[in-house]
């Protein structure tokens, strides 16, 4: 049995992420948190396999959340939730300690999937997120390149 | 070169300048010279031709200084040789200080001069030929420095007032120029922002749909309900995909194309025969016509195109009835050029439906045309009737950012 807990300030979005996930039977949604103070305390209250987590909320946001159950002893795998590939979020968010980054409107069946992969301890990562960190990557090669030329020719 | 007003004006002020001189000046020679050599007769027509010339003192000033002082030399050097040759021996010296043209002459070289170490060679020449220092003489010094310096001096002061005048208004144009760009700037940036505002809102709304619609499909017992289902979250999916290819153009600072990443995949443009038909079937004639080979344009785009020629399409209906319209769209390589015209109302139009609307039509059009990075042009046809017309990119990369 995978333990989830959802975490949105939109009480809407736990409401329907705890349907869809309730459809499976190996799959169950522990708690709902709508702030990121709440959502630690859920985490260390319920000891969740997955943490279903909105980067942006009130309060405590998402990344601050995040740093924190990071460096809790039992780490569940956190995935972050998006409206769409908020592109600046991504980098920021692996850096910080998520298993992925997935957007809101997933297909169900896949969001099903995508959270039993981050159980067993692999990321996830929706296809356009995918592209970004692709696109960065080549980014950061292309400056090392241009570092390492300049360099040379002083 | 094409005369304007301006230098009509001022060839008609120097004409009569240049008339006036000459006959004053040829009329007070004959009177006082007491000619009675066919050289010194002549010299005088050739003088009287040369002042003439002021009529092209803006035009050709070193020109005419030149051929003032060839004939001063002219008529001084043989004079001084043979006393009497020109002029009899006992004219006063006053009247022969230098042609009457000589200080219009050099105060336009100063001003209008193009080649100014000829200029100043060349006053240098008529003011010593004024002068005349191998004769010293109060009356022809005074005089002479009058008809020389004097001008030369005014010419400095006017030129440097008017390079003066320039920049000033040269700075003032360009400091209104820049508050025009500011105030386009804040434009934008406040339309941006309401833009994303509401963008956020909204994203947010159909993200919530896209997830219920989710959470009815996994819940609902019959497979037509999770038919249905699937369908609005795929609507949705599509909503935001439109709204995320938007944020990205509306973030993007004006007049810059926005970084380019993978966007939403090039589609074709929208089909417009609904559009026609639809227009079609409340009384317009229209006409359509394509051009070049058609090719796939970012959604955003296609959107943009298909509003311009409903907006434009439904203002014929409205302010043209009877008229017919013409769609045109001619396919470029990067860009798409479509227009919109109508033929003129051949009837008046019926004030309630002309009335109907919140007359921001265009303007809304303007501004998802610019947004893309187009351009919009809109007016009254010469020959009666309106056209809209746009050009528009065939890409718009949304931005990213990491």
């Amino acid at each position: 049995m995978i333990r989830v807990v959802v975490v949105d300030d939109e009480p809407m979005v736990c409401a329907h992420l705890r349907t869809i996930l309730g459809a499976t039977d190996d799959v169950r949604v522990v708690d709902e948190a709508f702030d990121g103070a709440a959502a630690v305390e859920a985490v260390i209250r319920h000891r969740p396999d997955v943490v279903l987590l909105d980067l942006r909320m009130p309060g405590v946001d998402g990344l601050t959340a995040l740093g924190r159950i990071a460096r809790l002893t039992h780490r569940p795998a956190v995935v972050v939730l998006t409206t769409f590939d908020a592109d600046e979020y991504v980098l920021r968010a692996l850096r910080a300690g998520a298993a992925g980054f997935l957007l809101k409107s997933t297909r169900p069946g896949d969001l099903i999937g995508l959270v039993r992969v981050a159980a067993d301890g692999h990321t996830v990562l929706s296809p356009q997120a995918t592209q970004r960190l692709v696109s960065a990557a080549g980014r950061q090669d292309a400056g090392r390149d241009r570092a390492r030329a300049a360099c040379s020719a002083t | 070169m094409p005369l304007t007003t301006d230098s009509r004006r001022h060839l008609s002020l120097d004409a009569l300048l240049a008339v006036s001189v000459t006959v004053a000046d040829t009329w007070l020679a004959v009177r006082h010279w007491h000619l009675d050599t066919v050289y010194g007769w002549t010299l005088l027509v050739v003088q009287s031709v040369v002042q003439l010339g002021l009529v092209l003192r803006r035009r050709a000033p070193e020109a005419l200084l030149g051929a003032l002082a060839a004939v001063a030399l002219l008529q001084l050097v043989p004079q001084l040789l043979v006393p009497g040759l020109i002029w009899a021996a006992d004219v006063d010296p006053i009247w022969v200080v230098a042609p009457l043209a000589s200080p219009y002459a050099i105060y336009a070289t100063v001003v209008h001069g193009r080649r100014p170490r000829l200029g100043w060679a060349l006053i240098v020449v008529v003011t010593l030929l004024g002068v005349q220092p191998w004769e010293p003489h109060l009356t022809v010094l005074t005089l002479g420095l009058l008809m020389t310096v004097v001008p030369a001096l005014l010419g400095l002061w006017a030129a440097s007032r008017r390079r003066l005048l320039l920049a000033l208004a040269e700075r003032a144009e360009r400091a209104e120029r820049e508050r025009h760009l500011l105030a386009a700037q804040a434009r934008a940036e406040e339309r941006a922002r309401l833009a994303r505002e509401m963008h956020d809102v909204v994203t947010h709304r159909v993200t919530l749909m896209v997830l219920q619609a989710g959470a009815l499909g996994v819940t609902a017992a019959d497979e037509d309900t999770r038919r249905v289902a699937e369908e609005l979250r795929t609507a949705g999916c599509q909503a935001l995909e439109e709204l995320r290819d938007l944020v990205g153009v509306l973030r993007a600072p004006p007049g810059e194309q926005p970084t380019a990443r993978p966007g939403p995949a090039p589609a074709a443009l929208p089909d417009l025969s609904e559009l026609v038909a639809q227009s079609r079937s409340v009384g317009v004639a229209v006409e359509v016509v394509e051009d070049g080979v058609p090719v796939a344009v970012s959604p955003v785009v296609g959107r943009t195109a298909y509003r311009l020629v409903q907006e434009a399409l439904t203002n014929v209906r409205k302010h043209a009835p009877g008229a017919t319209a013409l769609v045109e769209l001619n396919y470029g390589a990067d860009r798409i050029r479509l227009s919109v015209t109508d033929s003129g109302p051949v009837r008046p139009s019926d004030p309630v439906l002309a009335a109907a609307g919140s007359g921001s039509g265009l303007i809304g059009l303007r501004q998802r045309v610019e947004l893309v990075h187009g351009e919009l042009t809109t007016g009254p046809r010469s020959g009666g009737g309106f056209r809209v017309a746009a050009i528009l990119p065939v890409y718009v990369p949304t931005e990213g950012a990491l």
